[in-house]
């Protein structure tokens, strides 16, 4: 097996391609490194497959800052800001590769995450209340699973929540769980907060954290 | 806010929302300041069957590289989009965009296929368009049409501006440019309308009156306002001069058919009598194998593709294409890039370069027997013989393929019991040959039978054809599943009703513009689907405009009627298509146009000689 050399990027995905499913984006990375000439590592045997992996899948809808994303290079990376250029050359709108590194550190450190929610049925006088509903000892929300729907208190998942007026409705800064065992869609604070199911919202995720809350790199 | 910021807030509650935002690498965006023309290149399907459409990356390429025009795309959104767009306000978009089209200069369709007209009309109620042409005035887009549908364009007559008939690369740019410099000289939409008939290809259906006798058949077609008699169809001379793009949008989501298609050649010198394509697009012009490779090269390099496809008619009739194949599967090989031969013949050279191509993957084989019979493949001139598929089949069970799907008509002229029986007896033979051959008995066999209605369409020596009706195909499906009898054979079938309904709109005058439009209004999208194809509410629609659909399907035309397409040249000649009708009825078939020209006629638009 040929030698393998690892290599993270930190991306962003914002605009119009947030409405891409995470299957798609993995299919685009593949499909923009092979057009940028990456040299990417194949797996031997009879279906040959390059190494992708995401720090975290990003729900389709939801934009992100600064995504994490793994590869392997079959040689060694000798400018990771030229390489970033050149994929971002050949990148569909609103993918944008910020930097490139040799990991340390296992993508499983990742444990949290911060969010920024725009909720649009909401105005500046229902903070209070809003904060109230997410803050308290319970939050049951309605989580769908599948085809059902399943209750899921939100509140152990929440690490940190605010809130602020915004010229659209109310701006939600949170950070909650985002890791391999324990995950918290940012859309369920905002449902849980109105005290409704499907509330109107935008989500920007903001970055990726490790268990002692220090950016995840 | 444009209407793709409106439908931004509900795009994450419909299924696969990227279909609606377009931003993928390579669509063309433009600096409105330089803009004059803004064009919709409107596909009536959805966007992953239209992105999977060779003709559209073309297209958008050459309409963009137009001076001072902008084509955006736009697809049928599935009804989960529509609902939420009619509920929210917002209509029909430019994916590049966002702007509403309704607010554009033109806005064209690819009719590639009969029961795509509902999503038209669909596509032009959610722009906020009129839908009769008759209804649109100054400030409308002028609506165009063209693709295979419009060498019968009658029944979409009511609704289309202009039908630009043949192959677009020269002549879209030629109307096109008309129009924006009309336009810029302030001219009006009337007087760019009858401008543009003297465009030879361009067919203006309002300026053709349609008089029919007591007998229902059409007695006269007349053309008005300096609109020739007869349309002919435009054609590209030199494949190699052809425009070709060297970008097109790749899609960040999964279409139908996400690979590099390059086209070998435009044509078909097979003649195959039901086949409208082999006709239509005739005569044959090939590119250079260089220009096959130089092209496919430029679009797996731009797009970062991991496979390509060599597409036309019939493949292995392409002269250059050991050349080609040799060069690209140096390219392709090392860049593990897999080539795949779509319609290739059950011959043993195809079959030598098929096993080369495939060596990174080995997918099933397909062959196109079309009837069961020698007789029946004679009839309907289907040079593939017995020998052939069992030698070709002996060969590839041999060589460790272990999968057939093999495709036939029910339907066909002339058509007995021991044809259809001898699809059976074909797939039998077939088990047999396998047990003798195959290297290796444990993964089994699977031959797939699929049959397909037969829908006599324009153009061909079959255009007189009474189609069989609903109830004779249903029954003759019937007397097959009786026969086929092996377990490793697999009989599928396409339910005739599509079929029935596409027999009545390939050979439909226009009189059918209103039933389309009461079926439209009745709720009639998306009719190729079978999820929401709805015979009875098609026949219910029939009845209510006083319409007899058999007289459109069933019915036998005489050999001297003025047919509704008579006006349309196709470069093949009514003289040609008669004589073929009279010899398939003989049984006799016609020679390859390599072995002996049939004197179809379509070597007119070539200038001469047939590239043979």
């Amino acid at each position: 097996m040929s030698e393998k050399f690892k290599l993270r990027f930190e991306f962003e995905k914002s605009g119009r391609i947030r409405f891409i499913s995470h299957l798609d984006l993995l299919r685009v990375m593949q499909r923009v490194f092979k057009r940028a000439g990456v040299p990417l590592w194949h797996s031997e045997g009879f279906n040959p497959h390059p190494y992708i992996a995401f720090g975290q899948p990003l729900s389709l809808g939801h934009e992100g800052l600064c995504e994490i994303v793994d590869t392997a290079l079959t040689e060694e990376c000798a400018d990771p800001a030229a390489l970033c250029a050149a994929i971002n050359a050949v990148a569909p709108e609103g993918l944008r590769m910020l930097r490139a590194w040799v990991p340390t550190r296992p993508l499983k450190e990742i444990v949290y995450a911060d969010y920024e929610t725009l909720v649009f049925d909401a105005a500046e006088a229902d903070i209070p209340e809003m904060l109230s509903r997410v803050t308290g000892e319970k939050c049951v929300v309605l989580k769908k699973s599948g085809k059902k729907f399943v209750e899921l208190d939100i509140i152990p998942l929440i690490r940190s929540v605010k809130m602020e007026p915004a010229a659209e409705g109310v701006r939600i800064l949170s950070r909650v769980a985002c890791g391999a065992s324990k995950v918290l869609n940012p859309q369920y604070i905002a449902d849980g907060a109105v005290g409704r199911q499907g509330v109107s919202a935008r989500h920007k995720r903001i970055c990726l954290l490790d268990g002692e809350e220090n950016i995840f790199c | 806010m444009n209407e793709f910021e409106k439908a931004e807030r509900f795009l994450c509650e419909v299924q696969k929302p990227a279909r609606y935002t377009g931003g993928e690498y390579g669509e063309v965006k433009k600096d409105l300041s330089e803009v004059s023309v803004r064009y919709a290149y409107g596909f009536p399907d959805t966007y992953e069957i239209g992105m999977s459409n060779l003709g559209l990356r073309i297209l958008y390429g050459l309409t963009n590289s137009i001076e001072g025009v902008w084509c955006e795309r736009v697809f049928a959104p599935w009804p989960d989009m529509e609902e939420k767009m009619r509920e929210h306000g917002v209509r029909l978009y430019g994916l590049e965009s966002g702007d509403a089209i309704r607010n554009f200069d033109m806005v064209s369709f690819s009719l590639a296929y009969e029961l795509c007209y509902t999503n038209m009309l669909n596509m032009l109620d959610l722009a906020g368009i009129p839908l009769l042409a008759a209804e649109r005035g100054e400030g409308d887009p002028i609506i165009l049409a063209g693709g295979h549908c419009t060498f019968n364009p009658e029944p979409a007559a009511d609704f289309v501006d202009i039908f630009l008939i043949g192959e677009g690369e020269e002549l879209n740019r030629e109307v096109v440019e008309l129009y924006r410099d009309m336009k810029a000289a302030g001219r009006s939409r009337a007087e760019f309308l009858s401008e543009s008939v003297k465009i030879p290809g361009v067919y203006v259906p309002a300026f053709y009156d349609v008089s029919y006798g007591a007998d229902g058949c059409i007695s006269a077609v007349t053309p008005r306002c300096g609109a020739p008699a007869r349309v002919e169809k435009r054609i590209v001379r030199d494949m190699d001069k052809a425009y070709w793009p060297d970008t097109y949008p790749i899609p960040n989501t999964e279409v139908v058919h996400d690979r590099v298609m390059t086209e070998v050649f435009r044509g078909c010198t097979r003649g195959c009598r039901f086949c409208q394509a082999g006709h239509v697009t005739r005569p044959i012009r090939e590119k250079s194998p260089d220009t096959v490779v130089e092209q496919t090269i430029r679009h797996l390099e731009f797009s970062g593709g991991e496979e390509v496809s060599l597409t036309s008619l019939s493949t292995s009739d392409y002269r250059g294409l050991q050349e080609a194949c040799d060069k690209l599967i140096a390219y392709c090989e090392p860049r593990s890039i897999s080539i795949s031969l779509p319609s290739l013949r059950a011959d043993s050279v195809s079959m030598a370069l098929l096993e080369r191509v495939s060596k990174v993957r080995k997918s099933g084989l397909t062959f196109a027997p079309e009837a069961g019979s020698q007789r029946l493949r004679d009839v309907i001139n289907k040079n593939l013989t017995e020998e052939e598929i069992e030698g070709a089949c002996t060969n590839a069970f041999a060589s460790g393929w272990n999968s057939v799907k093999l495709y036939f008509m029910l339907g066909l002229p002339t058509e007995t019991e021991e044809d259809i029986e001898g699809i059976a007896e074909l797939a039998n033979r077939l088990v047999f040959l396998w047990r003798q051959n195959a290297q290796n008995k444990n993964r089994g066999l699977k031959i797939t039978v699929s049959t397909s209605s037969f829908v006599p369409k324009p153009g061909t020596p079959f255009q007189w054809f009474g189609q069989n009706t609903k109830e004779e195909l249903e029954a003759k499906i019937a007397f097959l599943r009786e026969k086929m009898t092996a377990k490793a054979v697999t009989y599928n079938w396409h339910e005739p009703e599509v079929s029935c309904l596409e027999g009545i709109f390939a050979r439909g005058d226009r009189r059918l513009g209103a039933v389309i439009l009461e079926a439209w209004k009745r709720g009639a999208k998306f009719d190729g689907w079978d999820d929401y194809f709805d015979y009875g509410r098609w026949m219910d629609c029939f009845a209510a405009c006083g319409m007899d659909p058999s007289w459109y399907n069933a019915r036998q035309r005489g050999m001297e009627e003025i047919l509704p397409w008579d006006h349309i040249e196709t470069g093949v000649s009514r003289r040609f298509l008669a004589r073929g009708w009279e010899a398939a009825l003989r049984g006799e078939t016609l020679p390859e146009c390599s072995a002996r020209c049939g004197g179809c006629g379509a070597d007119r638009l070539k200038g001469g000689k047939c590239d043979v």
